[in-house]
């Protein structure tokens, strides 16, 4: 995110996770696939739920409650498929996240996004890139291109590793 | 701006240049066998030629200007004012060399290269300045007897557009004049009122003894600013403005209308040409990336084909059962015929070879024949790439251990010059590289010893004379009693051996002593589909590729649970099993009798145990993520016809992956 373009407004995409609303820029958005089925796939991770096809390409999906550690998604749960283009090390990778249902497309000023306070929060402020209020509530903008890269950190502060 | 367009074109630049010095090289190999050969001597020097203009146009100006002393020696031998000779050949050579380097460094950036630069450039004047030899000059008499004069209308329209793109017009005029005569006529301002935007339009009036296939070439870069008319055949040349002026008014009248079918015309002619005088098909340069675009959509088209067959499966509907078929067999058809638009002749690699072979006999002091059989075979553009290096590693390992000294072979009565062979052949769905040589052949007690000294094996270790020489693919295993520069650093076999595994193929070798040795090499003609075997375990499928599959059989799951050791008997053989069940952790419903697939891969057996076989099935390859790249035993995904994923198996990894899994619990 370039912070330097003060005036731009920033389009982003919310999602429901749990109790918690998370957003991610909508230029890291493919698509947002409906619920569907997943091939699993053996010995890989608890976090990876398998994989599917996504425009004749193998996508692996991952499990973004496993990953931030909201409780396990029950299979029976409505869930959506975010496809989210990232970029890490130069290279491109697509991965699929599981979120329990996108909420809006919201549009804000880059002004309006706070930035993340050091203390007090549970998530490791390395993948946020900062918040935005949204009533009583927090949004919490995703660094997705760290979240989702990063096999060995875990996305919570203090917690050990249960992937 | 102008930097980005530049530089654009630059890139095309490079990649023709790559290809002139390519085929230059092949032709100075050549040229260098039979040195009288005037053909070679014109297609050395046209190469030398182009390179020299093109290098100029997009800002190459030291290769130009280089090119242009390679250029001025190849004239006078072209003259006849100069003998090709050895140290001539050389410095040809090294001067390829060299102008590959400076295609990546063009502006003598690096000091080795800037010195070297000065070095050849001082050979080369030397070369030119040499005496010239008379050698008569009967031969230029004769092609003036022969010659057709012709006249051409050339409407050359410069626009901002060359300018942008640097096209040195310069050059093109010096092209221009080595054809003929010819005189310009500005039209400008005639047509400036028709077509306002034109920046500067000239006529030019053209009288050669060269074919439109030649003009075309000077303007090989600025097509679309030209148009090429043929004037009457025949006419002497026309010396006198006013009679051209003349010409240009007639054909200005019906200018615009008579244009295109004289296009048409002309291209179809020079079509013809291009047929009768080289003999092959013309081809197209087309960007990679077009062609796996083009292998995603045949890829796409496959799996939606397995989708269509399954849902009209239970149709009653003649006329679609009709449709699907035709689709069925058309997509088949398609997908045939894409994937050999990626294939390319081991020709590219061969004539690499002929030149390093060169160079290390004469390096190495041994004579050398090279025999090349088949290398017309065909094979996917990526493959062809990814064989190079380890090909040349073999054929290096060949001069350097293999053949013997001069000396030696004398003694030996073999033929002073060894030989090195590279075949290539199609069998099936397979390709067959050798790379083999005359030589000393691979001594396998000489192996025996070296592991036993390197503690591979031990002494008392009994092994066949294969697995000994298979040894030698072991990593940092290296017989060479000394180390030459040339091969003998301990990396090697290994690495051949896993680039050519890498590549789903294998390499076996064959050696006799005395007699020599040979590497065979077996690879997929193309990796992206492939005939498989699908296998269902609970949810999951995996493909298997058929070729490693031997045999398929049942056996009750008790009496599979009863025998001890993951051991099967297959044909009175005790073959280790793998149950993909256990492998992959996959919770289901045991079956009553459970399926046996053997894998055969080269001289071992093991066997899989899977729920279900169901059938040959052609598998459209896509990698894994790399999420997904750890796991090694997986070697690729395809999307099935229900939308369902299998995985394919890398038998081999596999069969390692469950033998450490037990070792560890």
């Amino acid at each position: 995110m370039d912070r330097s373009k003060n005036k731009h407004k920033k389009v982003f995409l919310s999602f429901r996770l749990g109790k918690e609303t998370f957003a991610v820029s909508v230029k890291k958005v493919l698509e947002v696939l409906q619920k569907q089925h997943i091939t699993e796939v053996p010995d890989v991770p608890s976090y990876i739920r398998g994989v599917i096809n996504f425009r004749g390409d193998i996508l692996p999906v991952c499990d973004a409650r496993l990953k931030f550690n909201i409780g396990v998604h029950n299979g029976d749960d409505k869930y959506v498929i975010i496809v989210l283009d990232l970029e890490n090390n130069n290279q491109r990778l697509r991965i699929g996240a599981i979120a329990d249902g996108v909420k809006d497309v919201i549009s804000i000023e880059e002004s309006d996004i706070k930035p993340v306070p050091e203390m007090g929060l549970k998530y490791n402020a390395d993948f946020l890139i900062g918040m935005i209020k949204s009533g009583d509530s927090f949004i919490m903008i995703l660094n997705v291109d760290k979240v989702f890269t990063s096999e060995e950190v875990d996305f919570l502060k203090n917690t050990s590793a249960e992937i | 701006m102008k930097n980005i367009d530049f530089s654009k074109f630059a890139d095309k630049f490079i990649d023709d240049a790559h290809n002139l010095l390519n085929e230059l090289e092949s032709n100075l190999l050549e040229l260098e066998q039979s040195p009288e050969n005037m053909e070679l001597i014109e297609a050395v020097f046209r190469a030398m030629h182009t390179l020299k203009g093109i290098g100029a146009m997009f800002g190459f100006n030291i290769i130009s200007e280089y090119t242009h002393h390679l250029e001025t020696i190849y004239d006078k031998i072209r003259e006849r004012l100069l003998l090709i000779d050895h140290h001539i050949v050389e410095t040809t050579f090294n001067s390829i060399d060299h102008l590959r380097n400076l295609l990546s460094d063009r502006n003598l950036e690096n000091k080795e290269v800037a010195l070297r630069h000065v070095a050849l450039l001082n050979l080369l004047s030397e070369i030119i300045i040499k005496e010239p030899v008379i050698v008569g000059n009967e031969t230029e008499s004769i092609s003036e007897k022969n010659v057709k004069i012709s006249s051409w209308y050339i409407q050359f329209v410069c626009s901002e557009d060359l300018v942008k793109r640097a096209v040195n017009i310069e050059f093109i005029f010096q092209d221009l004049s080595k054809l003929g005569t010819y005189t310009i006529f500005n039209h400008s301002d005639e047509y400036n009122d028709t077509l306002g935007h034109l920046e500067e339009m000239w006529g030019i009036i053209l009288s050669t003894d060269k074919t439109s296939q030649d003009i075309e070439e000077v303007f090989m870069f600025v097509p679309e600013n030209v148009k090429i008319i043929p004037l009457v055949d025949d006419i002497p040349v026309l010396s006198d403005n006013r009679k051209a002026d003349l010409c240009i008014n007639d054909l200005a009248s019906d200018f615009e209308i008579s244009v295109p079918e004289v296009q048409i015309v002309k291209t179809d002619s020079v079509e013809r040409d291009r047929v009768t005088t080289i003999n092959k098909t013309p081809r197209i340069s087309v960007g990679a990336d077009k062609l796996d675009k083009l292998m995603y959509l045949v890829s796409e088209l496959f799996t939606t084909r397995s989708e269509l067959l399954m849902a009209t499966k239970s149709s009653d509907l003649p006329a679609i059962k009709l449709a699907v078929e035709k689709v069925d067999k058309l997509s088949g058809q398609f997908r045939k015929n894409a994937l050999s638009i990626r294939l390319v002749p081991l020709r590219e690699l061969s004539l690499k070879f002929k030149r390093l072979i060169r160079d290390l006999s004469k390096q190495l002091s041994k004579d050398i024949d090279f025999e090349v059989k088949g290398d017309d075979t065909e094979l996917d553009k990526n493959l062809v790439d990814s064989l190079a290096d380890p090909l040349m590693h073999l054929i290096r390992n060949c001069i350097d251990h293999g053949i013997e000294t001069p000396e030696d072979r004398k003694r030996l009565k073999k033929p002073s010059a060894g030989v090195i062979r590279f075949t290539a052949y199609q069998s099936g769905n397979y390709i067959y590289i050798q790379v083999g040589d005359d030589g000393r052949g691979i001594d396998v007690n000489t192996i025996r010893q070296k592991a036993i000294e390197k503690r591979i094996i031990s002494q008392g270790s009994n092994l066949s004379d294969k697995e000994l020489l298979d040894l030698i693919f072991l990593p940092g295993f290296s017989t060479a009693q000394s180390l030459t520069q040339v091969s003998g650093r301990g990396v090697g076999m290994d690495v051949v051996k896993r680039s050519i595994t890498d590549l789903r193929g294998s390499i076996d070798l064959e050696t006799e002593t005395g007699v020599g040795t040979t590497f065979t090499l077996k690879l997929q003609q193309t990796i992206s589909i492939m005939d498989t075997l699908l296998v269902q375990t609970g949810d999951s499928y995996f493909t298997i590729i058929l070729e490693e599959v031997e045999i398929c059989g049942l056996e009750s799951h008790q009496k599979l649970c009863e025998r001890q050791n993951s051991h099967v008997e297959v044909s009175g053989e005790l073959v280790p099993y793998i149950s993909l069940r256990d492998a992959f952790a996959i919770d289901c419903h045991i079956p009553e009798t459970e399926r046996i697939i053997i894998i055969k891969r080269q001289n071992t057996r093991f066997a899989i145990v899977t729920d279900k076989i169901i059938g040959q099935y052609q598998a459209v390859i896509k990698p894994l993520d790399s999420v997904l790249k750890t796991k090694e035993y997986l070697s690729g995904a395809s999307i099935m016809g229900d939308g369902n994923i299998a995985f394919m198996l890398d038998t081999w990894k596999l069969s390692k992956h469950s033998h450490k899994q037990t070792i560890n619990s």
